[in-house]
Order: structure tokens, then C-alpha cells, then sequence
């Protein structure tokens, strides 16, 4: 909390401080955001179907150019996203941007501090409303139980750029580790957990190439991540560790009219943890999943969405019929699958005002929650559905 | 389990696909017209190429090789002088060129270049700010303090 104080503390300071002196190398931007929203036969968003306004997103960033060297840049947001994330205000990002190239052609940059995730197609702003494709992102890969974790981390990260005839290649690396509230450790093991699981480390690395024509990108990313229990005096968890290695697979194609993406993943999760009723956990599975999505540029103004999303919990029981057989209790079928189709429609009113609306139709619960401890799931029937309607402003 | 709604998938695709061809108001094909890339007569660059130029416009390279910086002017992203510029100088759709300003700006990287509204306001603009480049429609009459650099690959 304190952290959380001092580096809001230092961006409200550099935003006052030089957009007071009209400073020409401070920048800063931002957005509002309120939508209506509703899943119902789930609790993904609401709980028993209610229609509600939780639907928030408010944010402010500012970056300030030192020299031609170092910059900074930092991000606060307030999100309200019903049972979706953690209600309340985070620091998304706040780094020191070191370039440590001054070449047209070749940009290298490290960044020190709260580092943003850049390796997958949307990570870089998935926590902001306009340059999202969908109001919710396929749950696939952009699972929002991982939201605050996967957006950024507190580390080190490396960054290059270089283009030529040939075509632009990305190469990203980073290291780090995300804070963890609470809420996390209820949402990732159980409420009856009384400890807090930390987050060892989050160690990522992707490339993404794309030829002179424009048309195409093409890329990879790769994700080792560790976690530690660490339990209360009094707690039904004695230890646990777990792992996560994840490989993303990403294609894209742009037309004149349309966009084709495509995103792959394969990731392998492991837990291992002793219980006081002398159960062990022993758990080591790979789940499979990703998302096709064509947007078609109906007018200047108006986007129209299809996308298909599926995530498989383990790939050697892909139907979840070994769920039943779960030491802490039988989980139902379909939280061992996900698949989702949703149909979306976005209305550029002004240059910076949008309103989006979109449904889902989903089969199974796999992408809601972890699904190890049966009290730690969403509730979902196997097919429910989800809307959202929200009208975003930027600046 | 999947067949539906990879069968919904593409039904809805091609609903997507037929409401483009009945909402499709003559999506208006930008005609060829010669564009320059201006910059302000502090740039010490003659000639650039292509891929350097996306960079620029695109917000990734944000300083000249003397380290000043570089102060990128657009014009009205709907214009069609805007419009010609991304597809023959920069090699990419208006659309792809949003896209990656708004991920540079919304993602601490940078500053989306400034927009404004009239080839003579670009003029002046490029006349005025050290370091700037912009474009403009086949000018000719210029200020006396803009020039017109190269965008070509290397001989």
C-alpha cells in the first residue's frame, strides 16, 4: 500500500508539475469509459442475472521526455468490472524508459521499474478501453482472473526494434514480479486459504516479424512463472508451490476492408502443496486453447466482430470427465472446457468517442477460475450467456 | 462439442460479411496525387527511407541522429492527402498507423504525432517547430523555412 501511495505520489507529481509549466516533453493522456453489462446463467459478471452498471474504466497517464536518453511513464486506472476483476484503483505502469539506441532503423529500450507485458497481441493495452478489439478480451489467453498479472510486472524489460527492406523485426524480453492482493489468492486457490500466494517470478520472452508489405505479423511468445504459498498461522494450506510455462503462437492479417487475428496457446500448469487433513497435491496438466477473430471495417466508423475462443483445462481430458474424480470434491464437467462465440459491433461517433456493444455465447466454465478447489468456482450453468454495451472517451 | 459454433462462427462471419456489402457506401478510392515529405530547415537529413519514415510516423523513432527531437504534424486522418500518404509513402493502411499510435501512446512508448487541420496550417506549423516533418499535396509555393527531403532506398 505504501508503494502503491509513493508511486502514485510521483506520477500526480510529474503530471501537476509540468502540464502547470506547459512543458513541451510532457505528454499525458487518458481515458473514461461506463458501459451496462450482464452475464447471465453465470456469475462471470453478475451474479443471478442482474443487469448492472459495473461496466467502469478511468485512467490517466502521463510521460515525460528527460532527454534523448531516459523518459518516464506511468499509468493509474480505476476499474470496475463486476465479478470480472478486482474493483478499485491500480498503478498499471510505471517505468524509466532507457534508449539505448539513437538509430532510425534499430530502437532498443530498456525499461526499469513497473514494466508493461508487451508480448501478446493486445497485452500492451489491454487496460485500455479504445485499442481493445472487444470490450472483453478472449478469455483464452487474456484470462481476466490474470488481469493485474499478466498487464505488467515489477522488473526489467528489454525491447528492440529494427526495420529494414526486409521487413521489422520485435524482439522482447522481460523479467519481473507482480504484487498480489488479497483477492488474488482467493481467486487463484480457495477462500478458505488464509495465507497469501507471491509470485517468485514472471519471466517472458516473444519475437513478432512483419514483411515490408505490412500485410502480415507473425510471432511467438514463451513464459516461465513461479509461485510460493505462504501460509497464515492458521490455515488449511501448510505449503505450495506452483509453475506455469506457457507458449503463444500469434498470427495476423490486415486488408484494406478487414483484420484476420489469431492467437495460440498451449500452457502447462503445475501445483504441488500439502493439506492439514494430510491430503497432497500433485498436480501437473497442459492446458490448449486460443482464438480466431475477423473484424470487418463495415464503414469508416462502424466495426463489425466475429471470434471464436477456446481453452481446453487439460489437453488428456479434454470433455473434463476426470474432474469428477478431483481429491477436493467432484467438479462439474464443463469447468474442464470453455468455448465462446462472440459477435460485436463498434460505433465511432467522434475521432475519440466510441460506443461498443457486444454478445457471447459460451460452452463451459473452464476459463472462469482456476479449477482445482471446488469452492473457489464461479458458478456457471454448461451454456450461458454474456452482453455488454459501453460508451468509451479519450484523450 | 465445437462443430456449432465453428458452423456459428461462420455464419456469423458471413452475416458480418453480407452487412458490409449492403452498408458499403462506395468506400471512396484515394486518387493518385504526388505528395512531399517536408521537414524544418533544422533537420539535417536529405533523404530517407521508407521503413525510416513508417518509423517516424508510426512514433518509434523520436529523435534525429543529433539528438534533437523530431516533431511529427499529420494531417486530418480522414483527409485524403492523409489517406494517400499511409498507402503509397508509409506502405500501410490509415488504420494500422491509428492502431499503433494508440498502442505507443496508451502504453508509455511515446507521442502520437499532431494533427492539424489545413495544408497551409501545416505549412506554418513545419515552418515554426524545430525538428518537424510533415507532408503536403504537391506544394508549390513553400515557406522559406521548410524543405522537401527524399524518401527512397539507398542507390
Amino acid at each position: 500500500m505504501k508503494r502503491f501511495a509513493l508511486s502514485v505520489g510521483i506520477l500526480l507529481l510529474l503530471i501537476t508539475r509540468f502540464s502547470e509549466a506547459n512543458y513541451d516533453d510532457f505528454s499525458w493522456h487518458g481515458f473514461v469509459a461506463q458501459g451496462l453489462t450482464s452475464s447471465t446463467d453465470s456469475n462471470y459478471i453478475t451474479t443471478g442475472n442482474e443487469i448492472t452498471t459495473e461496466l467502469t474504466e478511468i485512467g490517466i497517464n502521463g510521460s515525460y521526455v528527460i532527454n534523448s536518453s531516459l523518459s518516464v511513464s506511468g499509468q493509474l486506472v480505476y476499474l470496475d468490472g463486476g465479478n470480472r476483476f478486482r474493483q478499485g484503483a491500480r498503478l498499471d505502469y510505471l517505468f524509466l524508459d532507457w534508449r539505448l539506441t539513437r538509430l532510425f532503423d534499430w530502437q532498443v529500450n530498456v525499461h526499469l521499474g513497473r514494466y508493461k507485458n508487451r508480448h501478446w497481441w493486445y497485452s500492451a493495452t489491454q487496460d485500455v478501453p479504445q485499442t481493445r478489439p472487444s470490450i472483453s478480451l478472449p478469455q483464452s489467453i487474456y484470462y481476466d482472473g490474470n488481469r493485474d498479472l499478466a498487464l505488467s510486472s515489477d522488473g526489467i524489460a528489454l525491447q528492440s526494434a529494427k526495420t529494414s527492406s526486409s521487413g521489422t523485426w520485435e524482439v522482447r524480453w522481460s523479467y519481473g514480479r507482480s504484487p498480489l492482493a488479497r483477492e488474488d489468492t482467493e481467486k487463484l486457490l480457495s477462500p478458505q486459504a488464509q495465507g497469501r500466494v507471491k509470485q517468485d517470478f514472471t519471466h517472458q520472452f516473444s519475437t513478432y516479424w512483419q514483411p515490408q508489405s505490412m500485410h502480415w505479423q507473425l510471432g511467438f511468445s514463451l513464459l516461465q512463472s513461479e509461485f510460493t504459498y505462504d501460509p497464515a498461522a492458521v490455515d488449511i494450506l501448510l505449503n505450495g508451490k506452483s509453475g506455469i510455462d506457457r507458449l503463444t503462437l500469434a498470427a495476423r492479417y490486415d486488408s484494406e476492408n478487414w483484420e484476420l487475428t489469431m492467437e495460440l496457446l498451449r500452457d502447462r500448469l503445475m501445483y504441488e502443496g500439502d493439506f492439514t487433513q494430510g491430503i497432497r497435491l500433485d498436480v501437473d496438466k497442459t492446458g490448449e486453447g486460443g482464438y480466431l477473430q475477423w473484424r470487418y471495417f463495415l464503414q469508416n466508423n462502424l466495426t463489425g466482430l466475429v471470434r471464436f475462443d477456446t481453452y481446453d483445462v487439460d489437453r488428456k481430458d479434454r470433455h473434463g470427465k476426470q474432474l469428477a474424480f478431483n481429491p477436493f470434491g467432484a467438479i462439474p464437467e464443463h469447468y474442464g472446457y470453455m468455448d465462446t462465440l462472440t459477435v460485436g459491433l463498434s460505433w465511432d461517433i467522434q475521432a475519440n468517442l466510441r460506443l461498443s456493444g457486444e454478445f457471447s455465447r459460451t460452452h463451459g466454465a473452464g476459463r472462469l477460475t482456476a479449477v482445482v478447489f471446488p469452492d473457489a468456482l464461479v458458478y456457471a450453468k454448461p451454456y450461458w450467456n454474456a452482453w455488454s454495451v459501453q460508451l468509451m472517451y479519450w484523450f | 462439442m465445437k462443430v456449432w459454433i465453428l458452423k456459428a462462427f461462420c455464419f456469423g462471419a458471413l452475416l458480418v460479411w453480407i452487412g458490409a456489402f449492403w452498408t458499403a457506401t462506395a468506400r471512396a478510392e484515394t486518387p493518385a496525387q504526388p505528395i512531399a515529405v517536408v521537414v524544418n530547415q533544422s533537420v539535417d537529413i536529405t533523404t530517407l527511407t521508407p521503413a525510416q519514415l513508417r518509423m517516424i510516423f508510426a512514433g518509434r523513432t523520436q529523435f534525429w541522429p543529433d539528438g534533437s527531437r523530431i516533431r511529427v504534424f499529420v494531417l486530418p486522418p480522414k483527409s485524403d492527402t492523409h489517406q494517400y500518404f499511409c498507402r503509397q509513402l508509409l506502405n500501410i493502411y490509415p488504420y494500422q498507423l491509428e492502431r499503433i499510435w494508440q498502442r505507443v501512446v496508451y502504453s508509455g512508448q511515446g507521442e502520437a504525432p499532431k494533427a492539424v487541420d489545413t495544408a497551409q496550417a501545416m505549412q506554418n506549423i513545419i515552418e515554426q517547430t524545430p525538428g518537424a516533418i510533415g507532408y503536403l499535396q504537391a506544394p508549390g509555393q513553400m515557406n522559406k523555412n521548410i524543405r522537401m527531403i527524399t524518401v527512397g532506398e539507398p542507390l
